[in-house]
């Protein structure tokens, strides 16, 4: 307790207060209050006039705050505090002050080195609005309530430090501190005696309560006594946050006559989750086609068939679901004080799984709706979202959706689900068309993509068309489309054969495109060899073909001697015995150099031919040696044979006769 | 939310002296905008 002496500010005052204290009224805590301005009047000091007081300092600290109060200042509002209590802001004379007037937060976020909780003060107001609004409610509750047990049913822990701090907020309300199954604790109440309490009910359902009193007074009969519970508990309205009863009830009329979902979003969740199994069964008997609608309530008394322990189970736990209910707001703002999460935490949270689930469910309730399978809902629905997505403003014209036959083209739901039900359209989704116009929009300016995508195109072109290299089309005009540097202008005249003709050209590209990289490939290959840029499609001196190519079986280069050789027959005509094969040692050369392959040497024309043994058997029994490889022209020049069966077999033949690859 | 039991080692004639006294503090403070932690209510 502060030393009453400390206070000099008010020497005065206290001298007066000291010498009240000594009197009996003191000792009856009825203390006279001395006026701090006129020294003048006395009042006692009751509850409403330290009320009134705090009220005026709040005042006066709202005030304060308001004007957005420097760092400075706020410390010139500490030392007031001190100086009002005589000593540290942090007594517990200060504690209570600060608490008093809502400064707890402020007085730490200057000086004190704890860190302020991150809750807004917007959070603070809205919590304890609520708590205030809620306190009747919480003090009516009998001491076999217990907060934590309702915490614990909901799957909330981790706020033990909130509860504290509830409770000292509202200390007139008995709380139980020992973690009681709160179910247990009603169904010990038999004969409906909580339920005939009413205490925590919604107004309706005090009402039902008490007519249900009033109907089953001197009743013994078991069956009677069933029934007249069953009629009142058809209309007992399902549990409402008692915070906020003027939002309506949840089996609203609204609800029975509105849409499923509505209905079963009307169920609140600790009642669904209360009664999972007969929720479930509701809801499948609610989607049969041509249900009859029923509110949840309702459909639980009849399963009941007018048994009375049932009926009394379900009454207990409608109450207890009204508690969940009602505290719910509550739970709510403590879990985003506590960091917790929120629901919209818990919506980020959702699977693939969960979503997909999610979603059939809401189809089967708007397939019951509508007397339809969830199939059949399912395809109604494809083929509006189809239409809608056709009858847009720009959609794209595509053959198959579209009446071609009229201007301007318009969609056809006929021609849709003629395409729809086709068997390789069976994954078709409209998504698809979606990711194909996008692609075409990419491809192309927004211009060209417009006349491409309002021509009324086959939708299979369209995909080719998507499908195409950002390279691929070269020009579009009003009149047509052109596919790659050497390609012809394909026209969209006549419409009648145009995708046909348009497929062809995409074909021809797809061809050259897969030629053009086989060929950049075959000039790295040959590059990579030593071979010079153009060996494949033209002659080359033989001085740039590499060594390698032309050797012995000691490695030695043979290119001088073929040099030479055709230096000797330059102007002759060549033969065999002219070009001197055996004398010149060609033949140990290709002995040599192709000794893997049996080489033959021809000489024809001004041409020498250096062929590659097939090992193959004619039809005669002789060998086959027509494949020439390549062949020296007598200007000295190189010339790959176009005999070879492809130029790709030719760069692998010489990929293994490399000094590297041997 | 009142407080209808005590809570705190000091009775409502302490209470009522801190917070007049404070109430007054502030009141100067808010009127003329300076650090008044020595001013006494008089």
């Amino acid at each position: 307790m502060a030393n009453l002496n400390k206070i000099n500010e008010i020497g005065d005052v206290q001298a007066q207060l000291d010498a009240d204290a000594a009197t009996e009224s003191l000792k009856q805590q009825e203390f006279t209050r001395v006026d701090l301005d006129t020294h003048a009047s006395s009042v006692d000091v009751n509850d409403k006039d330290l009320f009134t007081a705090i009220t005026a300092a709040k005042t006066e600290v709202d005030l304060f705050l308001a004007d957005n109060p420097s760092e400075a200042e706020i410390k010139g509002l500490i030392n007031n505090l001190e100086a009002a209590i005589g000593g540290p802001f942090n007594s517990e004379e200060g504690i209570w002050l600060a608490q008093q007037l809502g400064l707890a937060d402020e007085l730490s976020l200057a000086v004190g080195p704890a860190p302020a909780p991150e809750v807004s003060p917007e959070k603070i107001a809205e919590l304890t609005a609520f708590l205030t609004e809620a306190e009747d409610v919480l003090k009516t509750l009998d001491s076999d309530f217990s907060l934590e047990s309702m915490l614990s049913i909901l799957g909330d822990p981790g706020v033990a430090e909130q509860i504290e701090a509830i409770k000292l907020s509202f200390p007139a309300v008995k709380w139980v501190t020992e973690n009681e199954d709160v179910m247990t604790a009603l169904n010990n109440n038999s004969d409906y005696r909580a339920l005939n309490d009413g205490t925590y009910l919604s107004a309706e359902q005090v009402e039902v309560v008490m007519a249900l009193k009033s109907a089953l007074e001197g009743k013994t009969d078991a069956e009677e006594r069933a029934q007249i519970i069953a009629e009142q508990l058809g209309d007992l309205p399902n549990p409402n946050p008692a915070p906020n009863p003027s939002e309506g009830g949840p089996v609203s009329e609204e609800a029975l006559n509105g849409s499923l979902q509505a209905l079963f979003d009307g169920v609140p969740d600790s009642m669904q989750s209360m009664f999972s199994t007969e929720y479930e069964a509701w809801k499948a008997a609610m989607l049969e086609p041509d249900a009859t609608r029923i509110s949840f309530n309702d459909y639980l008394v009849e399963q009941a068939n007018g048994d009375e322990g049932t009926l009394s189970t379900i009454a207990l736990k409608m109450q207890l679901a009204n508690i969940i209910e009602m505290l719910k707001p509550f739970i709510e703002a403590i879990k985003s004080l506590t960091g917790q999460g929120t629901e919209g935490d818990a919506d980020k949270t959702e699977t693939d799984a969960e979503r997909v689930a999610r979603e059939e469910e809401a189809l089967k309730i708007r397939a019951a709706e509508h007397n339809r399978t969830p199939e059949e809902q399912r395809q109604v629905e494809r083929l509006a979202a189809i239409k809608k997505y056709f009858e847009a403003d720009g959609a794209p014209v595509i053959e198959e959706f579209y009446d071609m036959e009229v201007t301007p083209k318009v969609y056809s739901e006929t021609k849709t689900q003629n395409f729809l039900a086709k068997t390789e359209n069976a994954t078709f989704k409209l998504e698809d068309v979606q990711a194909l116009e996008t692609s075409i929009k990419g491809l192309v300016s927004p211009e060209k993509a417009e006349l491409i995508l309002q021509k009324g195109l086959g939708y299979k072109t369209l995909n080719a068309i998507a499908n195409l290299p950002t390279n691929a089309i070269e020009n579009i005009t009003e009149t047509g489309i052109t596919l790659g540097k050497e390609g012809t202008e394909i026209s969209f005249e006549p419409a009648t054969d145009f995708n046909e003709r348009l497929e062809t050209a995409i074909d021809a590209f797809n061809r050259a495109e897969i030629e053009r990289v086989a060929e950049e490939t075959r000039a790295a290959e040959l590059s990579a060899l030593g071979l010079p840029e153009g060996v494949l499609e033209n002659s080359v001196p033989l001085e740039n073909i590499p060594d390698a190519l032309f050797v012995n079986a000691d490695r030695e280069t043979l290119i001088p001697a073929l040099t030479s050789l055709f230096g000797v027959i330059e102007g002759s005509p060549l033969s065999m015995a002219d070009l001197g094969i055996i004398e010149n040692n060609i033949a140990a050369f290709s002995e040599l150099s192709f000794s893997n392959d049996t080489g033959f040497l021809d000489a024809v024309g001004g041409y020498l031919d250096i062929d590659r043994g097939l090992g193959e058997t004619n039809w005669n029994g002789s060998e086959d040696n027509a494949d020439t490889i390549f062949r020296v022209v007598r200007d000295g020049t190189f010339q790959l044979d176009y005999a070879m069966k492809d130029k790709d077999t030719f760069i692998a033949w010489l990929q293994a006769r490399t000094p590297a690859a041997n | 939310m009142a407080q209808t039991e005590p809570m705190y080692d000091f009775d409502n004639k302490r209470k009522l002296e801190i917070v007049s006294k404070f109430e007054y503090l502030v009141r100067q403070l808010n009127e003329h905008g300076v650090d008044t932690s020595n001013v006494t209510p008089e």
